[in-house]
């Protein structure tokens, strides 16, 4: 009896080795079943049939020809904005404290000054770095920047 | 994987603005395009509308094509990504006309008289499928694009496009399959 088992028991060892895997699944159309071929193949005909409508094209067409520019135009046109904007810019020479631009001090304040409030605006004096511009008490001091980058030291007078 | 080179049409329309070039491109790629709107939509009124969108988008990147690279794999890219988006933006799945669940025999694909029911049947069998599903059956069976090309497409391994195939396959069998065994023959 012990040997009846043994033997079925290695039959079924055999038929478990024995076991493979069917057709791999999503291969090849040809190994599928009859009936997944034909769903298929019908499915490709309906493909190939499908066409679009006859006035698409057209309407590809125009709406290619109503598209803006293309966008190297505005690019052009904001370059050339730039350029203008930048040769338009006014250039006026910095106004700017002479404590900060130059590291010199403002004079102080004399009795002249004081009396000399109700003047008219002036130009009380034009260096070769700076024109100082005087009403009443008040002085401005227009610094003109170096052309070859020295600093002026000068002080005003 | 022999690679064609791009068709005479996309060469000529590169760098090419006369409207009788693009025009061939157009005649050439509205076609194939209008087709994988459809197939990967399931829906012929968005795929009226997104062939048109995606044939300005093409026309548009045909600058940077580099013709080294398959020319049909960069335009299934693109239309791809241009129908993901637009199902990402859908509210809802579209109702089936149920068309496919009809029981009666199915109509001859070439036949211009049933080309309406066709088209319906089609896309009621695509939509059926879900849109990963959808996505490897037209391009495996229908655009009959090699595995590893639609692995490639769609940023999976071959064993997905495999599996997700299978899946396809099984579900278009059963929606089918009923009506085969009484298809007029001719």
């Amino acid at each position: 009896m012990a040997d009846r088992f043994d033997e079925e028991l290695a039959r079924l060892r055999g038929a478990w080795r024995s076991v493979e895997p069917g057709h791999e699944p999503g291969g090849e159309l040809e190994s599928e079943d009859a009936r997944t071929r034909e769903s298929v193949e019908w499915l490709r005909r309906a493909w190939s049939s499908v066409e679009p409508p006859a006035e698409a094209l057209e309407l590809v067409r125009r709406a290619r020809r109503n598209e803006p520019r293309r966008p190297w135009i505005a690019t052009l046109a904001l370059a050339a904005a730039v350029l203008v904007a930048v040769i338009l810019w006014p250039r006026t020479p910095r106004e700017e404290p002479p404590s900060l631009a130059t590291g010199r001090e403002p004079p102080p304040l004399t009795d002249s000054d004081v009396a000399d409030a109700s003047t008219e605006p002036r130009v009380e004096s034009v260096g070769p770095d700076q024109v100082v511009l005087r009403s009443g008490s008040v002085r401005l001091y227009l610094a003109m920047s170096a052309s070859n980058g020295e600093s002026n030291t000068e002080t005003p007078r | 994987m022999s690679r064609r080179p791009p068709p005479v049409e996309v060469l000529a329309a590169l760098g090419c603005r006369d409207e009788r070039v693009l025009d061939g491109w157009y005649r050439a790629e509205h076609p194939v395009v209008y087709r994988l709107c459809l197939g990967f939509l399931a829906d012929s009124t968005e795929a009226d509308d997104l062939a048109q969108d995606a044939m300005l988008l093409l026309l548009d990147k045909l600058e940077t094509y580099d013709p080294e690279r398959p020319y049909d794999v960069w335009r299934t890219s693109v239309v791809l990504n241009l129908c993901r988006d637009r199902l990402r933006r859908r509210s809802s799945r579209r109702r089936a006309e149920g068309v496919v669940h009809e029981r009666a025999p199915l109509p001859t694909p070439e036949d211009e008289a049933h080309k309406g029911e066709v088209r319906a049947l089609l896309v009621d069998c695509l939509e059926e499928l879900t849109p990963r599903e959808r996505e490897v059956f037209v391009l495996r069976d229908l655009e009959e694009l090699p595995t590893e090309r639609v692995a490639e497409l769609l940023d999976i391994g071959a064993s997905s496009v495999r599996s997700l195939l299978a899946l396809a396959r099984r579900r278009l069998r059963s929606l089918l399959g009923p009506r085969l065994a009484e298809e007029p023959r001719g």
